[in-house]
This record gives C-alpha cells, sequence and structure tokens, in this order.
C-alpha cells in the first residue's frame, strides 16, 4: 500500500502495460475468442497510458489507432508469458483457488524478472499451455495454436475436449467451474433444446445454457476415447467394485502426484470400505492398503464398474 | 499412521554395542578424503533411509546443503572389506519425474554425478508404492542394490515378498533389512561391496515397451539421440526426460563433453542438436503437454503388474472380520463418539491424576533433599556465584524437571499405545468433517489431543499431516490446546477464584467445570483460527488431502513404552532443560540487579504495569509470563516470587528472588489480594494462559519443523495477539 502511494509511476507503467496487452491482442489472437472488450477502469487513463508506452518506443500512430511497434509486440508477448507461466506456477504449485490465478498472475506479470522467468519455466519442465488452455509463448515469441470452435458451435454426438475456459471476468469462470469443466475434460454433445445445450459429462448429464457454451473451447477428438460407463469415484456405492479410468486434467502438482504414490493409477480397483459418521470422507480399499479421501478428491478420479 | 521417528541429540542408539556391530563395518563419520566408490543412497521418505544412513556412517556426518538449493545434503564415509566408500544421501521422494526441488536434486545427482551403486531403500510394507521409485532409479543407475527396509513389520502384517523373483525381475540384488535392529546389514553390505567392486554383475531393469502413444512419442527421439551420441547411457530415459521438457538435461546434452566425457559421433553436432530440440517440441506440442501423466501410468502400472507377481499376502481379505467389527463400532455415528471421548478423557485423567504422585517425589528430591545439600556444599562460594547457579539456573530447571517430565511420562506413551493399535487415525476419520470446514486436516484431532499433553510434542507429531497447507494450519494452531504446564495454573486459579465463589460443597466441581471450560475455549480458538488461516496467510499453500486406515495391530507394549519415552518424553525434555537453566540465570539476574534504588524486576514491573492494565493484567503478571516463556510451569511461581518481592510480604522461610511454590491455598489467597487481584484478575489471567504465545521449547521445535522464520513468527505472534484481542474486549466491558 505504501509503496503504491510513494511510487504512482510505477501503477501508472502497469496500467500502460495492461494497454500494451489489449493492444496486442487485439492484433494478436491467442485464443480464437475474437478481441476482448477494454476492461473496465483501463479507459480511464488511456491518454496516460498510451504516452508511457510511446515514450518506450512500444506504439505508434494517434491516440484513435495506436498499433503495436516490433518492440512492442516483444515486450507485450514477454508480459504474456510472464502471465501464463505464473499461472501454471500457481495452479501446480500452490493451493490458491483456481479463480484467483488471474488476478494474481496480472499483479505479478509487471514484478517478474527475466531470471526469474526463466527459472520458473525450467522448474515447470517448460509447459506449453497455462492451466486455462491458453498457449504459452516460448522466449523467442512462438506460440503453439491450439484447434479449437465454441461449444456452442459443435454438432450433436459429437465427443470433445476441453482445450479452454474463458478466465475473465472471474464471475465467469466461476460459473464454468461449477459445472466441473477443466481444460483436458472429455464431454459429448446430446442434443439441443431452445438456449441449451445437452451435454454428457463424467457419469452425469447437463445442462448449459447457450450463452455459458460459448466461452468453452473444444476440439473433436477420437470416439474411442469416450467411455459411456465412466463415473466420478465419490458416487461409488458402498459394495461394488470400481477400476480406474483416469484421474481428471484439473488434478495437477502435489495432490495428483500423491493419488499416484498411494496406488490411485489408471486400471487400479478400489472398494468403499467404510464411510465416516459425519458423511465425509470416505475410506477407499486400494492396493492391500486404506486409504481415506474427501470428496472433492475422489471427485476428480474418474473410474467405471469393474467386476469383483 | 507412521511412527515419529525422531532424532535426538545426544541420545544416538550405540554403534559399538555388540548388538549393532557389523562385522568388518567402520564408520568413518565425516572423515575421509579419497574414496574407492561413490553410493547414493535414495528412497521414499520415511523408510528407514536415514537410519541405514547413520548405521552406515556413525554419528558425524556432514550435512550442509545442495548447491544453490534449500534442500538438506548429508554425506558420510564408511570401510567395508578392505574398501572406502562415500555416501550422499539423496532427498526422500516418491518419484524422479515430478519438478519439485527435491526430486530435481536427486534426479540430477544420479544423472550428473553418476554414482558408482546406488542404494535404495524400500519399505517393505508398502512396496507396491516404493516401485514406482525403484524402476525410475533404474532406468538412470548402473549398479543398484536394493534393501527391502521394515522387513520385520512387513512379516508381521503377514506379507509375504518373494525376494528373488524380484530381484531376478529387477536385475538387481535385494537384501531384506531392519535399519533399526540392524537386521540384514551385514548381507547388504556384503552385496554393496560386491556389486560396487563388480563381483557380481547387476543388469538393471530397463524400459522397452511403453505403451503405444508413448512408445510412438519416445522412440523418435530415442533414434536421434543414438545417431547423435551412440555412447550416451540410457538413451529411453535421456529421451523421456527431454520430452518432459527437462531443461537442465537439454542444456547438458548441448556439451555432451563436459558433462558426460562424451564426443559427438560427427561434425556439426550443435546445429543437429538443435534439430534434436526441434523434434522435441514437435512431438511435445502433438500430444499436449499430457505425456507425463502416460509415463506416469505406465511405471505405476509396471510396479503394480511386478508387485502382483512377488506379495502374497497371509490374508486374503484385506479387512479380518475382527477388525471389520471393531470399525463398524469405532466408526459408529453414536458409539463412535462415545468410544472417543471416553478413551481420550481417560489418557488425560490417567494423565492429570497419575503425575502428581511422582511429580511430587521428584520435586521432594530435586528441591527438597538435593537443593539445601547444593547450598550448603556451596556455602564456601561467593554469594552471587552459588546465587546464580544454585538459586537460578538449577532450581528453575528442577522445577521444570519435577513439573514437566512425569505427565509425559505418561502421557506418552498411552498416546503412542492408542496410536500404534491404530485407532488414532480412526478419530481423525470420524472428525474430518469438522474439521474440513475449517480448512484442516482430520489428524489435526490428533495433533490437537497431544498438545493437550505438550504443545512441542504436538508440533514434531504434526509430521502426520503430509499436506503443506493443513501441516502449518496444525503446528500454528496447536498453541490453543491447553498443555500440560498451564493445567495446573487453571486449576488453581478456579480454584482459587471461582471455586470460592460457590458454596463448598459445589466449589470443586465448578471449578473444573471451569477449567473445562477454558480447555474447550481453546479448542474453539484452534478451529477458528484454522478458519481465519487458510483463507488469509495461509491459503497459497498446497493443499493434498489423505488418511490411511492401517490394519489394527497388537501394539508392542514395552517397545512402545520405551520409544515414546525415548523419542518424545526426553526430546521434549531436553529442549525445555536447554531452555530453562538460561532462564533461572535471568531471573536471578532480573531480582539482584539494581536499577536506580529498585531491583530490574520491580522497574521492569512498573514499566509494563500501565500496558497491562489495558488487558486487565497488571505488571506482575506480564512480566512472569515473560519469564516464564522457557516453560508455562513457571509462570505461577514467578507470580508469587514477584509479588513477594514488590509487595515485601515477608513469608517464613522464603528467600527473596527465588522461584517460590507456596502450598497453603489461604496464604496464596491472601498473597494474591495482598497484590490487589480481583476474580476478574483471575479470569483475565487464566484467559491470557490459554492464550499467548507458545513457550520457547515450542516455538525452537516449530522453527526446526518448518524450517522458516516466517511460519515460526506467524506460529507465535497468532495466538499472542488473539489473547491480547479477547483481553482488550473483555476489559472494554468491565
Amino acid at each position: 500500500m505504501l509503496r503504491k502511494l510513494k511510487n504512482p509511476g510505477k501503477q501508472a507503467i502497469r496500467r500502460a502495460e495492461d494497454w500494451l496487452k489489449h493492444l496486442y491482442f487485439a492484433e494478436t489472437d491467442h485464443t480464437g475468442f475474437g478481441t476482448e472488450e477494454t476492461p473496465a477502469g483501463l479507459d480511464r487513463h488511456k491518454r496516460q497510458s498510451l504516452e508511457i508506452l510511446r515514450r518506450h518506443g512500444w506504439i505508434e500512430g494517434n491516440d484513435d489507432h495506436p498499433h503495436l511497434t516490433p518492440e512492442g509486440r516483444r515486450h507485450a508477448h514477454n508480459l504474456v508469458r510472464r502471465h501464463r507461466l505464473f499461472e501454471t506456477w500457481l495452479a501446480r504449485h500452490t493451493g490458491h483457488q483456481p479463480t484467483h490465478w488471474h488476478r494474481l498472475a496480472e499483479l505479478k506479470e509487471h514484478e517478474l524478472t527475466d531470471e526469474q522467468v526463466r527459472e520458473m519455466e525450467a522448474r515447470l519442465g517448460a509447459p506449453l499451455l497455462d492451466p486455462h488452455g491458453d498457449p504459452i509463448p516460448a522466449l523467442d515469441g512462438s506460440w503453439h495454436p491450439t484447434r479449437h470452435i465454441p461449444l456452442h458451435r459443435a454438432s450433436d454426438g459429437q465427443i470433445l475436449r476441453i482445450v479452454h475456459l474463458e478466465d475473465e471476468p472471474q464471475s465467469l469462470l466461476q460459473q464454468l467451474l461449477n459445472y466441473g469443466f477443466y481444460p483436458g475434460a472429455l464431454l459429448k454433445v446430446l442434443g439441443r433444446a431452445r438456449d441449451n445445450l445437452h451435454l454428457a459429462f463424467e457419469g452425469h448429464r447437463i445442462i448449459l445454457p447457450l450463452k455459458l457454451a460459448r466461452h468453452i473451447a473444444v476440439a473433436p477428438v477420437d470416439t474411442s476415447l469416450w467411455n459411456e460407463n465412466i463415473f466420478k469415484l465419490s458416487f461409488l456405492p458402498k459394495s461394488a467394485t470400481a477400476c480406474i479410468v483416469r484421474l481428471a486434467d484439473d488434478l495437477r502438482g502435489l495432490p495428483r502426484q500423491r493419488l499416484l504414490d498411494l496406488g490411485f493409477v489408471p486400471g487400479a480397483r478400489v472398494r468403499v470400505y467404510l464411510i465416516s459418521p459425519l458423511g465425509d470422507p470416505t475410506a477407499y480399499d486400494i492396493k492391500g492398503s486404506t486409504v481415506a479421501l474427501r470428496s472433492e478428491q475422489s471427485g476428480k478420479i474418474l473410474v467405471e464398474l469393474c467386476e469383483d | 499412521m507412521r511412527r515419529l521417528n525422531l532424532k535426538i541429540p545426544g541420545i544416538n542408539r550405540c554403534e559399538s554395542c555388540g548388538f549393532f556391530h557389523i562385522d568388518g563395518l567402520r564408520s568413518l563419520g565425516s572423515h575421509g578424503e579419497k574414496y574407492d566408490f561413490l553410493i547414493a543412497l535414495a528412497g521414499n521418505p520415511n523408510t528407514g533411509k536415514s537410519t541405514l544412513f547413520n548405521r552406515l556412517t556413525g554419528l558425524k556426518q556432514h550435512t550442509g546443503n545442495w548447491p544453490g538449493k534449500t534442500v538438506e545434503r548429508k554425506e558420510g564415509f564408511f570401510a567395508y572389506g578392505g574398501h572406502t566408500f562415500k555416501v550422499v544421501d539423496l532427498p526422500g521422494t516418491y518419484s524422479l519425474m515430478t519438478t519439485s526441488e527435491d526430486e530435481e536434486v536427486a534426479r540430477n545427482f544420479l544423472v550428473f554425478d553418476r554414482p558408482g551403486v546406488v542404494l535404495i531403500v524400500a519399505d517393505a510394507t508398502r512396496l507396491e508404492r516404493n516401485l514406482n521409485l525403484v524402476l525410475q532409479i533404474l532406468q538412470m543407475a548402473p549398479k543398484a542394490v536394493l534393501a527391502l527396509n521394515l522387513w520385520d513389520e512387513a512379516t508381521r502384517n503377514g506379507l509375504q515378498i518373494d525376494v528373488r523373483h524380484l530381484s531376478r525381475l529387477l536385475g538387481i540384488p535385494v537384501v531384506p533389512t531392519n535399519a533399526r535392529s540392524g537386521f540384514g546389514l551385514d548381507k547388504l553390505l556384503q552385496t554393496l561391496s560386491d556389486v560396487a567392486t563388480g563381483k557380481i554383475t547387476v543388469r538393471p531393469f530397463q524400459l522397452k515397451n511403453l505403451p503405444g502413444n508413448l512408445q510412438a512419442a519416445v522412440e523418435p527421439v530415442r533414434k536421434t539421440l543414438e545417431k547423435l551420441l551412440p555412447d550416451l547411457p540410457y538413451k529411453t530415459w535421456m529421451a523421456i526426460r527431454l520430452l518432459s521438457g527437462d531443461v537442465a538435461l537439454t542444456e547438458a546434452l548441448r556439451h555432451p563433453e563436459k558433462y558426460f566425457g562424451i564426443v559427438p559421433a560427427a561434425s556439426g553436432y550443435e546445429k543437429r542438436f538443435e534439430e534434436l530440440t526441434e523434434q522435441v517440441r514437435h512431438i511435445r506440442l502433438r500430444y499436449n503437454d499430457r505425456l507425463y501423466d502416460q509415463l506416469a501410468q505406465a511405471i505405476y502400472s509396471l510396479a503394480s503388474g511386478i508387485a502382483d507377481k512377488i506379495i502374497t499376502r497371509g490374508r486374503t481379505r484385506i479387512h479380518s472380520d475382527l477388525e471389520q467389527r471393531i470399525d463398524r463400532i469405532v466408526t459408529h455415528p453414536v458409539l463412535g463418539f462415545v468410544v472417543m471421548i471416553l478413551l481420550l478423557g481417560l489418557v488425560l485423567w490417567l494423565t492429570i491424576k497419575g503425575a502428581n504422585y511422582p511429580s511430587e517425589w521428584l520435586n521432594d528430591l530435586l528441591i527438597g533433599d538435593l537443593y539445601p545439600l547444593l547450598k550448603n556444599w556451596t556455602n564456601a562460594w561467593p554469594s552471587w556465584l552459588s546465587g546464580i547457579l544454585i538459586d537460578g539456573m538449577y532450581l528453575t530447571t528442577a522445577w521444570v524437571v519435577s513439573v514437566m517430565l512425569p505427565p509425559m511420562a505418561i502421557f506418552f506413551p498411552l498416546f503412542t499405545l492408542l496410536e500404534d493399535f491404530g485407532y488414532l487415525p480412526r478419530v481423525a476419520f470420524n472428525l474430518d468433517n469438522i474439521y474440513k470446514r475449517s480448512g484442516a486436516h482430520g489428524k489435526q484431532a490428533l495433533t490437537m489431543s497431544m498438545g493437550f499433553g505438550c504443545n512441542a510434542a504436538a508440533v514434531v507429531s504434526s509430521r502426520i499431516i503430509d499436506s503443506p497447507r493443513e501441516r502449518l494450519l496444525a503446528i500454528i494452531t496447536n498453541n490453543f490446546s491447553l498443555c500440560n504446564g498451564r493445567w495446573p495454573t487453571q486449576i488453581l486459579l478456579a480454584t482459587l477464584f471461582v471455586g470460592a465463589m460457590v458454596p463448598g460443597k459445589w466449589s470443586s466441581l465448578v471449578s473444573m467445570a471451569v477449567v473445562v471450560g477454558v480447555a474447550l475455549l481453546g479448542v474453539f480458538f484452534s478451529f477458528f483460527g484454522s478458519w481465519i488461516l487458510s483463507r488469509s496467510l495461509l491459503r497459497g499453500e498446497v493443499s493434498a488431502f489423505y488418511l490411511e486406515l492401517p490394519p489394527y495391530r497388537i501394539p508392542q507394549f514395552w517397545k512402545t513404552i520405551y520409544t515414546s519415552l525415548i523419542e518424545r518424553t526426553l526430546i521434549v525434555l531436553w529442549r525445555a532443560v536447554v531452555f530453562a537453566a538460561p532462564v533461572g540465570l535471568l531471573i536471578w539476574l532480573l531480582t539482584h540487579i539494581q536499577a536506580g534504588n529498585v531491583t530490574l524486576a520491580e522497574y521492569l514491573v512498573n514499566l509494563l504495569d500501565k500496558p497491562a492494565t489495558w488487558i486487565g493484567l497488571n505488571g506482575i503478571i506480564l512480566l512472569a509470563f515473560i519469564i516464564g516463556i522457557p516453560a508455562n510451569e513457571i509462570i505461577i511461581p514467578a507470580v508469587l516470587m514477584l509479588i513477594i518481592l514488590v509487595y515485601g510480604v515477608d513469608l517464613s522461610g522464603v528467600e527473596k528472588g527465588v522461584l517460590t511454590d507456596v502450598g497453603d491455598m489461604q496464604t496464596l489467597r491472601l498473597l494474591l489480594h495482598r497484590a490487589g487481584w480481583t476474580t476478574l484478575t483471575a479470569v483475565n489471567f487464566m484467559l491470557f494462559s490459554l492464550l499467548h504465545n507458545p513457550c520457547s521449547t515450542t516455538i525452537y521445535t516449530i522453527y526446526k519443523e518448518t524450517r522458516s522464520w516466517r511460519w515460526t513468527m506467524v506460529a507465535t505472534f497468532f495466538p499472542l495477539l488473539t489473547g491480547i484481542i479477547v483481553l482488550f474486549i473483555i476489559n472494554l466491558f468491565f
């Protein structure tokens, strides 16, 4: 707080860099979703911000039609790179909520040094996609375009993989997350009725308003990947045995590693042994030991019934 | 749940004792510059790796950090069969494929330092899980030996492991061991030495037929490596690592002569290497970062396949009938909680009641008999010297030992018995949902109950919580559990002030109820604190819940008692003593150094008086809490000492500036009234005793456990601030 008051320059540069990113996205579309609207609050400082950018030699042209210089483009993609790498870091190495990633990265992208970014990239194993499914540009500015369509344009009966969830604004992302969607998830379009899309998703039927479906980018995948009988381990009834099909992609970092370490690997057989008197957690028999998991975790383990 | 495995300063298994002696082994500690073979010690956490390391190298090891890392590096030397060995203890990890610092350190050591033999330590009771790491290590180790540790426990659990078959499948020697008792270590050493010298040849298992997708991704890269660097070892693994985005390895392969001592086969290496990285990038893009998962799954299912072949369970079913019956009772919606309250109540009751007698004996011995003896003996010394040493340091230490030791010596073995039986994880299982709501782990129920005995020990026991965020929560909020050093204070004040307000026959009941109420208030604050912390300071910490329910087992009674005495009680006592003695010195100095025309203590009391009244206390109490930082047990005696000092009350037989224990209730009440105490003061005192900073032993333990000053400070000031706020609010109303 104090620092901000003492040093208004930093705040102004931050806003200017946000403008730079905005201009960058207007001309280079990473997601195929068209341009974003000018974020609220950015417009108020337009003149000052553009002036700063011009002084850095990052933009040319007048205030109504500014365009990026090569130098400006380089700086912009550097900002995007920092932002997305940091989001990946937050997803894998911290416990922050998915809805907070964007906001935290939005602050941090202005502060990270190149050295820190390089180290982070190495520690992350040079990821190609951020946790929302956006491509992370490489140092030389190249990035990997993903081929996809918005979900509401998908045809009935198609098997799709979610490749991207819109992460702005936070309330929209929260809505999408409430359905349980995550990049990497598989779903099937069953049909549509009026303003809704009917989907099959991890053992559930979901009715999704088309206006939300627009914000989910999907890519068609081979039908052989679809498993009609899949459901979440949290729904396994007490006397049945299930076989694990896979762990959901949004289970990342340490939590994922732990489950694998405990033997929750594809093909492993699971049974419910005990349910806590307070309803949660549930203790499962797995690979000769008994491990209790909370419903949030067992909801990320996808299983199908198998013979005892 | 795992039994805690503590390292105790000064108390270590005797290596020269016959029982632990291994023929031909000479531990060289950290001495040795030249060595014949470099050994890497690798394995999962909690497999007894450190115990084995200590057994091999003796007590003195060189510890430091890995270059540029926060991970601890331990190395030592030993001689066996005419050769010297240098052992490097790698950080305990579950795998070598993720990007955590620990795994990076271990992986890079194996690849770049190329140890002669990798000694892998696996937990025989959890072999399948451990095999995952074993398989990964074999991909980059020219020679390896597998020690199946905790063999006795595996046998006791009814596991039968076909060691010879396992050895054939893995292509390396496998030796069952028990690092604690020393079982199998002679054979392990002989094997290790034979493998190192080449007497035994090994052919570690190599990944070959990877599942379809993975093979399609890895094979082209492997082939390119084959062309570029035909002499490079472990090409499949290197290809896998390149595809996993291993930046360090990519850099090393760019300069193969520097890192691997391999000269590229053809000229124009740099350009061809760039083509390779382009190829890798291309394949990675095609598989969208999904390769890592497939690889992990491939290795896990391989491990699982091997485990199925070599492990036979003594029992066909996982849970015996008896176990199921017990579980049905202890996790029953009604009975489960009744059993829990009865058992934990019994443990606390036995501790509080049972500790009285040995406490008295110790008190009589150390203070009643030994103290006058020492006083007498040092009669000829200058009075300041005997004052510092005997009245200051000795008396305080004796006090702490006599009040602290007995309850811990009763509480910890009882608690450990319940833990070894397998009951405590069920308690966590029952209560987890409540803890989940405040953001904590069900096992915090156990660390919390442990805190009723001793906060420092409870902080250590928070190791049972594997998830970083929840473990910190348990550590930071543990001080809200009213520890054994504070129960007597609560009971004393409740009896003196609250109990005295009701008719005699009710007084003991009422004062007991008040004490229980204070303890419950602490439980409330630990939930509340967890709730706040998990949503503020700690929300960025990683959370990975799981709770293992081990099979019930008859505890090994004497062994449990012995180990809990050694590993839990003595370590805490040791730390307490370390802190008590200097404070004894401090007390003596405070009461004997003059500041102007009053003693330093009086001066401080006056200074603290003003701020103390804002929270309904007084200068004496505040100073007593400061003096009592090393051990809460000292606080009441310090209060009495200060009252006598400041108000000049003359009690026969009590020396000024000496910790005071006044047994007579009537005198006590008079003394406190004389110092201006009201019932409100007493209540405030009780609350502050519940809600203040942890004792120095606990603070030190927190630092040891978290290795972070930041969290140590949070754990110190969070409860203190809570106390100040609560008292301040109360003071506003009364």
